[in-house]
């Protein structure tokens, strides 16, 4: 293929990939990238399915007003106003009145299954003369009262107020919230609540900011119909998702300028040519977009870390471009560009290959988030590097002349690591001070585990988000307990189990309550039971008939009951029958589908004892008690420690790669050493500076010694001919700078995560520049290495 | 869950046909009073405390129960009905919120959660606005007069307040009203006769905060008891 061809090719793949990334690019910050997937842990799993669940999707929405009535009309047309927006799945706003006649519908015909969750405890006392005739004397006072017209109608159905008990329950599982006009309000009064379910994860950033967006837009119009007496508060966490993406793009807005400025001035000080940035840019560019396009097609969407990340690849990437320019315009002789592109091909593809090595172990990983961001590494450099050898040799202008400044700086250079030579038992020195140091720090160096520290919550929306929580529920969101069974029917029943031995806490003081599907549905054996312990007191009715006589009753008044005694009983309420009627709003929050599997949430208030609680629970199989911050920390914790061993095995490949290049241990050692060095030199730094170092720490630091090992070879490389030395220090001087330049811009972002990331691999590669000739000097036999190649 | 909805429902209608009576009636061409006028005085008073008692014929008793006790009524949507025989129960209705107490439940019990509950408080608001159009939309309303004697006859035409209540008729005589009697679809029927009353009370603050802020409604020793109708 021609130049001008190859030319045309590469510009057409550039454009057809940019139109295509620019069209079907949608990032997210979905947490559950960043949770393992296909884990043998069921936690694990559950963890990241929650994340994804009904509960992560519902957003409460608060409205308040000097009137209850006002907020209640407010939240009415905010709600309606709503409803037809294609992100929102469904709004519940109260209790409405069919569900109050589906409760009866349901219930009424089944009161003698839930008279009691411990029937053979209970039942018999009920059914005592003693609590017949209170019952009797209950009835009568309630027949006295304003509300008899509705009571009475079923007292001779239900003398034993059986389905008053239920109501009762259903009432006390309502949680804080009370109902007034139909609508739900806080126990104040003050903020009318409604609840609202989004058709899309929390974390679909699009759909969410464009939900927000639309929720913002209602309401300001209601609030100026209300003349702007009403205010809107809102919880959920797409509102942190979308924050969080609104962040990270304006850091991105931020930090790829200072990028872009600083390796252009850098470059103008170097090479005085705008066109050798323009040329070294190719293939970093061309890196990212095939990556980023290969990305879509293969995961369908990358994840905003991902991208932040990847996009520092350009850093990497320019690296290629930069010995190329350099080695060609320092060449002591003349040469073509695709000379010098084959005398670095093979020092070029072995650092592209050690790099990628050092990526392809997040690939492997359990966390979707990572095997993209190492796939995007991988893809990125590959092409990257690709560009270098075969696109850019046929850009670079011929007899290109060097800046005096930069011959100048590459001569010094040069000189000073040819009068290392000369020291080198001192040299041994700085390396057997960093080893030994590791000892004294790395036992002090801190690790934090905690997510949270990742993030970058905003404190008002925080507060919002707690200030609406405690309105609705003094329930902890984040901590509860799971059932999670094959079906519905398993479901229900380990769920009552799990409600039995929580019930027990609660009376031992280890939480004060609970909230569970309890309330509103037992397993049918326990409905049954109930009423065969009714049906085995023979003589309850003329019983029952002769004491309510007794208080003044008519005798006969409730021969309704003893026919529905001697009737054939209804078959038990099921969770079918709940979830085919109107009251299916109510299992919402309570039961959803996991997988393939069916998860029971039962919810926690005033935990005083999460030890004792976990004892409550132990030995149930399916059942958790979740709490969702310190099991994600224990994740990373798992996942820190599975990283850092992967650095180890990673090394090990490298060394064996490095190994059969150069056939001989001091060689292999001189590429390696400076990575290994970096790596512990950046921790003990850590240390000695009370960083807490975190997951993300780690990964950048596979990055560091993936670009360390690159140095080293570059300098390994060069000592076949020390004529080159001088080029090549000169090129990695300028390739540190230019990832410094682009890292250091990470390390201004407000985001912890990309902070992170800006900080480690920035003092790494400054530090590989340093130690790379060190270590050549102390580990190479003379000035000239015997290279197998 | 206690829904309530028809005694606020009766102390609504009560109220208003109270306020009603507290005038001198206005009269027709044969010197009889008119719906309209009726109608028209809803609303006009100040306020209102009266006794009443109550006597309930239900057929799942042996004898009829008999209820006595006093009403509040504070214009222009906010009333309490007090019970002190034969147990002490408090019943607010405070615009849209009801709410009722007894010896029994310590805690307040919002009937306005109840949307059937809501039903009946529409009911009687179209009577308190003196709204005689949805009156006659919501009843059938047959009313008559002698002279200075009258009588409301009122049958619901919807549910859920035809579902429960047959019939309810007033009876007054000039400015008084005497006697309500309402028939429950199922035949239970409960005659309210009206005792002393002040038809134009004036609450004073202290009045109003006692009888309807939340929580110092208690079915016991509140200071509003001190309103009591002239005798």
């Amino acid at each position: 293929m021609s130049a001008s061809r190859l030319r045309l090719a590469f510009l057409a793949a550039a454009l057809g990939m940019l139109a295509f990334c620019v069209t079907n690019l949608g990032f997210s910050t979905d947490i559950t990238n960043f949770m393992p997937r296909d884990s043998d842990s069921e936690l694990a799993a559950l963890s990241s399915l929650l994340a994804d669940s009904e509960m992560t999707r519902t957003m409460v929405f608060s409205v308040g007003a000097a009137e209850p009535a006002t907020a209640i009309a407010a939240a009415r047309e905010l709600a309606r106003g709503l409803e037809g927006h294609p992100e929102v799945a469904w709004i519940r706003s109260g209790v409405a009145e069919d569900q109050i006649r589906e409760l009866y519908q349901l219930y009424f015909p089944r009161r003698l299954y839930f008279l009691s969750d411990e029937p053979e405890m209970e039942v018999p006392a009920l059914l005592g003369d003693e609590a017949l005739r209170q019952r009797a004397r209950d009835l009568k006072r309630d027949l006295a009262s304003p509300g008899s017209a509705l009571w009475k109608r079923s007292a001779a159905e239900d003398p034993l107020a059986a389905f008053r008990r239920i109501l009762e329950r259903f009432r006390a599982d309502q949680g804080e919230l009370r109902l007034e006009d139909g609508h739900f309000v806080s126990q104040d009064g003050r903020y009318a609540i409604f609840f609202l379910g989004t058709v899309s994860s929390a974390f679909a950033s699009r759909a969410q900011a464009e939900l927000l967006e639309a929720i913002e837009i209602s309401f300001r119009e209601i609030a100026d119909h209300h003349g702007g007496a009403v205010e809107l508060e809102l919880s959920g966490a797409n509102r942190f998702a979308v924050d969080a993406e609104r962040g990270i793009r304006s850091d991105l807005l931020l930090i790829l300028p200072c990028t872009v400025i600083g390796v252009a001035v850098l470059f103008l000080i170097f090479f005085r040519s705008p066109q050798s940035l323009a040329l070294a840019l190719i293939p970093g560019v061309m890196g990212v977009l095939a990556a980023t396009t290969a990305g879509i097609l293969v995961f369908g969407g990358l994840d905003g870390l991902t991208i932040a990340f990847g996009t520092s690849l350009i850093g990497v990437a320019i690296d290629y471009p930069i010995h190329l320019i350099n080695h060609q315009a320092l060449a002591p002789a003349f040469e073509s560009a695709a000379t010098t592109a084959r005398r670095l091909r093979t020092s070029l593809m072995l650092g592209a290959l050690t790099t990628m090595a050092s990526f392809a172990g997040l690939t492997l990983t359990s966390f979707p988030g990572f095997r993209e961001l190492g796939f995007f590494a991988i893809v990125g450099i590959a092409v990257a590097l690709g560009v270098t050898l075969i696109l850019l040799p046929g850009l670079l202008p011929e007899g290109r002349p060097v800046p005096p400044f930069s011959r100048a700086v590459a001569d010094r250079l040069g000189r000073a690591v040819a009068a290392l030579g000369s020291r080198r038992a001192w040299l041994v020195l700085p390396p057997l001070v960093v080893v030994g140091l590791a000892f004294v720090s790395l036992p002090h160096l801190h690790w934090s585990d905690d997510l949270s520290q990742l993030s970058n919550l905003d404190p008002a929306l925080q507060a919002e988000e707690i200030r609406v929580r405690e309105r609705v529920s003094q329930f902890d969101s984040a901590r509860f307990a799971i059932a999670v069974a094959d079906d519905r029917s398993a479901a229900v029943a380990l769920n009552d189990r799990v409600h039995r031995r929580l019930a027990r806490a609660v009376r031992d003081g280890a939480l004060e309550g609970t909230r569970s599907l309890h309330g509103l549905l037992w397993p049918p054996e326990l409905q049954r039971r109930n009423r065969e312990i009714v049906l085995s007191d023979a003589g309850l009715y003329p019983r029952l008939d002769g004491i309510f006589a007794e208080e003044g009753f008519r005798s006969g008044a409730f021969a309704p009951f003893r026919e529905h005694l001697e009737s054939p009983p209804p078959p038990p309420l099921l969770l079918a029958d709940l979830e085919g009627s109107g009251l299916r709003d109510l299992l919402m929050p309570l039961v959803f589908p996991l997988g393939e599997r069916v998860a029971v949430v039962t919810y926690l208030r005033g935990i005083r004892s999460a030890p004792a609680i976990e004892q409550a629970l132990d030995g149930m199989e399916g059942v958790y008690l979740f709490d969702q911050s310190r099991f994600i920390n224990q994740i990373y914790a798992e996942f820190r420690a599975t990283t850092l061993r992967q650095i180890v095995i990673g090394s090990g490949l490298v060394i064996l790669v490095l190994a059969v290049r150069y056939r001989r241990w001091r060689p292999t050692l001189a590429a390696f050493l400076p990575s290994l060095l970096v790596a512990l030199l950046v921790l003990e730094i850590f240390a000695g500076f009370r960083v807490e170092a975190n997951l993300l720490h780690v990964i950048s630091l596979v990055m560091v010694m993936g670009m360390g090992v690159d140095y080293g070879i570059f300098m390994v490389d060069s000592a076949r001919d020390p004529e080159t030395c001088g080029a090549t220090m000169l090129s990695l001087l300028v390739s540190c700078l230019t990832t410094v330049l682009v890292f250091g811009s990470l390390a201004i972002s407000s985001h912890p995560a990309l902070r992170a990331i800006g900080t480690t691999t920035g003092l790494g590669i400054l530090l590989s520049f340093l130690f790379a000739p060190l270590c050549l000097v102390w580990v190479g036999p003379s000035r000239r290495l015997e290279v197998g190649a | 869950m206690r829904p309530g909805a028809p005694g606020a429902f009766r102390l609504g209608l009560l109220l208003v046909l109270l306020v009603s009576g507290s005038r001198p009636a206005a009269a027709d061409a044969h010197g009889d009073l008119t719906l309209e006028t009726l109608m028209e005085r809803m609303g006009a008073t100040p306020g209102v405390v009266a006794e009443f008692s109550e006597r309930k014929e239900v057929a799942l008793l042996n004898a009829p129960l008999s209820v006595e006790g006093i009403l509040y009524f504070v214009p222009p949507d906010r009333m309490v009905r007090r019970t002190r025989r034969p147990s002490v129960s408090v019943l607010t209705l405070d615009g849209e919120r009801m709410r009722f107490r007894d010896e029994a439940g310590g805690d307040d019990f919002d009937l306005s959660a109840s949307p059937e509950a809501r039903h009946f408080v529409d009911n009687f608001i179209v009577l308190f606005n003196g709204d005689l159009d949805g009156l006659r939309e919501r009843y059938r309303v047959d009313f008559e007069a002698t002279g200075a004697r009258w009588r409301l006859g009122l049958v619901p035409r919807r549910s859920p307040v035809r579902d429960f209540i047959a019939s309810i008729t007033l009876r007054g005589d000039g400015a008084a009203l005497q006697e309500m009697v309402m028939v429950e679809t199922d035949g239970d029927r409960t005659t309210t006769v009206f005792g002393a009353s002040d038809v134009a009370h004036r609450f004073s603050p202290e009045e109003i905060h006692a009888l309807f802020s939340s929580g110092a409604s208690p079915p016991t020793g509140s200071s509003a008891s001190k309103a009591r109708p002239d005798r």
